[in-house]
């Protein structure tokens, strides 16, 4: 008898405890992710905003400027040739990318075979998980003068004189490392066009037949309009990439030759860990940011003015 | 017969110009992406002179003193890289499931608004956070260990993780949840015996981007790790490159022996690999 309250006691106790757990479980579930985003998220995300008002050298405040650092960096030409750069980068990019992966993404889908399309994703994921930098790198090695693949090329086909150091080179430079990773198949937007393509549904398709429209009628007609969402899903993903862009510079160029390939990026990068200005290099970062979000917000607009994707 | 193996078997009446313009269209994108890695692996395998010799084909035979020479300093990157990443992707797996299992599976006062909170996150890029970021990690004493890495990695990784884990687990039918708690099934049971086995191709989805990402991050090693052993694959590239005379045999074999690991890796799991991407 007495077994048997224990054990609907400890029963009840059991069920009590379950529904409490129920009510709190997401808040269980949330607080270390909450905590960890507290610490390595918000905080230096306040900080960076609050020291973009000061004099700071990583230990301590030496002075607040309010918005002294701002008004530095746009007097300071190195900084506004790196927007400009990043401009020039970015959309160019944009445009290239997006254009590259959405001819192979159609080419990809013209084959109805599920094996051979399968091929050709495998043969473009491969090399996309060869690390940045080795890329960088072998990009390098693609450009330079002595002995690079680009200027051997040339000369084996006939064309030496146009040969030059294209990294070394003011007028080259920036163009440069704008198209490194040419043809740009080799990416996450190639993968998403397809899966996107794929997606469509059949019936779209079949219509668009019965209306007699050809290949190009239909690209224009269904694939563009379809796949509008996913565009604009890389083309945010590749803008914000071409904000941050530091790569270039770290491993290739060092923002030179003299000042043709500087970018906001580098700008934070060398302000903090070269000449120890934390305080300028967090203003450059707060203005990167803001360059972001403006860009974001109207292109999140465009997205919700009668966008419609199937991929999403 | 030849034109049939050439076209996937395909007969010559269905081998229509869009086959031919694809076939070739990618054929070219293929080599030129492609061309560069071959070279690599050619060039790793040179002596000095049969790079003069042989520009841009393999040379006979092998040299495989390049990679012996690069070896033990290519290792150590490697050795760091997988300490690196497979803590930082047990992190982002764990918190990406268990967000997104509150967030999906849950209401709650304020989820909407802490959803969005976390969600924001993703529009403040490293760049911005990365002095501040510097200073935190250096104060709490973890500098050049692998915690500098992770921590911060694991907090960057997370917020599309459990954005991707919400909207995967609320595309779950109910019934699947019902079901377990109506046979009496405690919460923690219902979140080990059902939510996690079903979200398992979610988590394929979050573990694919969190690897490439602490694969390919390159500033914020280079910033955090003083002491240039302690450095991943990636960063550790950049130190084989001109620091003695341009050899590029033992150059290129470094950066052979520093892809070679996940390269192998996601030739296995290729076709994990599309479908985790397709469910992004």
């Amino acid at each position: 008898m007495k077994a048997v309250t224990n054990h609907e006691a400890a029963k009840a106790t059991k069920t009590s405890l379950n529904s409490l757990l129920h009510r709190h479980l997401p808040w269980v579930l949330l607080s270390p992710i909450l905590l960890h985003l507290l610490i390595f998220r918000y905080i230096p995300t306040l900080y960076a905003f609050f020291y973009s008002f000061t004099d700071w050298d990583g230990i301590r405040i030496r002075r607040f400027l309010g918005l002294r650092n701002f008004t530095d960096l746009f007097s300071d030409y190195v900084f506004l040739e790196g927007l400009k750069n990043m401009a020039i980068y970015t959309s160019i990019r944009v445009i290239l990318i997006l254009s590259f992966a959405f001819i192979a993404a159609e080419m990809v889908i013209s084959f109805k075979n599920a094996n051979i399309r399968t091929f050709w994703k495998i043969v473009f994921v491969i090399p996309m998980i060869v690390p940045l930098a080795v890329n960088y790198l072998l990009w390098g090695f693609i450009l330079s003068p002595q002995g690079g693949m680009l200027n051997s090329l040339l000369e084996v086909i006939g064309l030496a004189e146009m040969a030059r150091p294209w990294l070394g080179t003011s007028a080259t430079a920036l163009l440069s490392i704008t198209f490194i990773q040419f043809p740009f198949v080799s990416g996450l937007a190639f993968l998403v066009f397809v899966s996107a393509l794929e997606g469509i549904p059949a019936d779209v398709i079949d219509a668009c037949k019965v209306e007699g429209c050809g290949r190009l009628r239909r690209i224009i007609a269904v694939d563009f309009p379809m796949l509008r969402g996913s565009m604009i899903f890389v083309g945010v993903l590749v803008t914000l990439q071409g904000i941050q862009t530091v790569e270039p510079q770290l491993i290739l160029t060092k923002g030179g030759p003299g000042i043709a390939t500087e970018s906001p990026g580098w700008f934070v990068y060398r302000a903090a860990f070269q000449y120890g200005e934390f305080g300028l290099a967090a203003a450059a970062g707060v203005v990167m940011v803001l360059v972001g979000l403006v860009f974001s917000f109207y292109v999140v607009r465009a997205r919700y003015k009668g966008a419609y994707d199937v991929g999403q | 017969m030849s034109v049939n193996k050439l076209t996937g078997g395909l007969s010559l009446r269905q081998l229509r110009p869009a086959i031919v313009i694809s076939t070739l269209g990618l054929s070219f994108f293929a080599i030129i992406t492609w061309y560069p890695l071959v070279f690599m692996v050619a060039t790793s395998l040179k002596t000095r002179d049969q790079f003069f010799q042989n520009f841009w084909g393999f040379t006979y035979p092998f040299d495989w003193q390049n990679y012996v020479d690069v070896w033990p300093r290519a290792f150590q990157g490697i050795q760091n890289s997988l300490l690196y990443s497979s803590l930082t992707l047990v992190l982002t797996l764990i918190f990406s499931l268990l967000g997104g299992y509150a967030f999906g599976r849950f209401n709650f006062a304020g989820k909407n608004f802490i959803f969005l909170a976390i969600l924001m996150l993703l529009m403040v890029p490293g760049i911005v956070t990365i002095v501040p970021l510097f200073v935190l990690v250096r104060q709490l004493g973890i500098m050049n260990s692998w915690a500098a890495l992770v921590l911060p990695w694991t907090g960057f990784e997370m917020v599309f993780g459990i954005f991707l884990m919400r909207l995967f687990f609320e595309k779950l039918p109910h019934e699947l949840f019902d079901a377990a708690r109506v046979e009496g099934a405690g919460e923690l049971k219902v979140l080990f015996f059902v939510a996690i086995p079903l979200a398992l191709p979610g988590l394929g989805s979050v573990a694919i981007l969190d690897i490439l990402f602490t694969w390919n991050d390159l500033v914020w090693p280079l910033v955090t790790m003083s002491d240039q052993a302690n450095l991943p694959a990636g960063p550790m590239a950049m130190l084989f490159r001109g620091s003695e005379n341009v050899d590029y045999g033992a150059i290129f074999a470094a950066y052979v022996t520093l892809s070679a690991p996940l390269v192998i890796l996601f030739t296995f799991f290729t076709r994990q690999f599309l479908r985790g991407i397709e469910g992004i």
